[in-house]
């Protein structure tokens, strides 16, 4: 168990860090919720009831969806785009050949067997993480523009206005607000990580080069 | 963050989203159809009891009783209800002839306004009507 934990504490880490978080944003949303609804005058509601409403639900897909955009783009961008001196850049752009990427006859005796099967599943594999996060990427934004769409008409109905259908919701500056505030910081992140990467370190971080690789190494062979 | 804990969870809300509010809709149903029941009945007192707290002071405002005032506020009770919509915590019972809007309230629905007519691009204008 000691050694699951030493050997798997970066996503221990992270997943301890998400439950933290999901639950204070359940709470704080659940008190700034009631109080929107004391000064409208609507009755409050329970942290249950809470966790199961469509404003609960916009507010947790609203940012699952930009953070799988922002790894998805992320992963796509780095095969094709090059920032010399970035470690998260390749040295040169492309899908690279199967020497590089280990596959066909360069296959190792340890490779995956989708790597090593050949043909579709291969091909498959080798977009795998690209297919995953693009599919959790649209689901979340599905699930958003139903939520926001939820939340959206809770509102209006409150104030005395018809609903909108969900193909209004979708062309109403609502959900344009809610999912472009959430992608501009996003790019604005990742951006400027690749780019500050290439003058400043941090020693022992795989997303940093050596603390004494000059600037303008570049790609996997700096880290 | 796995992928099956996503799903499931994104499975739950839209789930929810969905079926959820398909199961209040009776229920918002009933207490438009109360109302408007009550108001037939000439009623006063019961059709306060299913008014929030805000319509219940607005209709006061008048300067009779929410009991006179509720069957004074010309209000169409005969009419055929043609579309229910709930979000969440908010109803919208629409009749042929009225619109009721609802509001959940720890007690149940309670009615926010009633005898409403569309106004373009604005709010509906409601005979009777708080929060």
């Amino acid at each position: 168990m000691s050694r699951f934990l030493r050997t798997s504490s970066l996503s221990i880490f992270f997943l301890v860090l998400f439950v933290a978080a999901l639950i204070g944003q359940a709470f704080a949303g659940w008190l700034q919720f009631n109080d929107q609804q004391v000064a409208q005058g609507m009755g409050e509601i329970g942290l249950g009831r809470y966790l199961l409403s469509a404003d609960f639900a916009v507010d947790v897909t609203e940012n699952w969806q930009s953070e799988y955009l922002q790894f998805l783009l992320y992963i796509v961008a780095t095969v094709f785009f090059v920032q010399r001196g970035s470690p998260e850049s390749p040295s040169h752009g492309g899908l690279g050949t199967d020497k590089e990427q280990k596959l066909g006859e360069h296959t190792l005796k340890d490779s995956p067997a989708w790597a090593k099967a050949g043909g579709a599943r291969t091909a498959i594999y080798a977009w795998s993480l690209t297919l995953v996060m693009a599919t959790i990427f649209v689901v979340s934004w599905l699930a958003q523009s139903i939520a926001g769409w939820a939340a959206f008409n809770e509102t209006r109905l409150q104030q005395l206005q018809d609903p909108l259908s969900w193909g209004g919701y979708v062309a109403n500056p609502d959900f344009w607000s809610r999912t472009l505030q959430n992608w501009q910081s996003e790019f604005l992140a990742v951006g400027s990580m690749a780019v500050l990467a290439i003058y400043l370190r941090q020693r022992g971080s795989a997303e940093s080069k050596p603390v004494g690789e000059p600037h303008y190494s570049t790609g996997d062979k700096a880290g | 963050m796995g992928m099956r804990r996503t799903a499931a969870f994104v499975g739950i809300g839209l789930m929810c989203v969905a079926g959820c509010s398909s199961t209040q809709e009776g229920e918002v149903e009933q207490v438009a159809e109360r109302l408007h029941a009550a108001v037939r009945a000439d009623d006063g007192a019961a059709a306060c009891e299913l008014l929030s707290e805000e319509a219940q002071e607005e209709l006061q405002d008048s300067g009779d009783s929410c009991e006179v005032a509720i069957l004074e506020a010309g209000l169409s009770p005969d009419g055929r209800v043609e579309k229910v919509s709930v979000y969440d915590t908010s109803g919208q019972v629409r009749y042929d002839d009225d619109v009721v809007f609802l509001s959940e309230f720890p007690d149940g629905w309670k009615v926010i306004a009633a005898g409403c007519e569309k106004q373009a691009a604005a709010p509906y204008d409601c005979t009777v009507q708080g929060g």
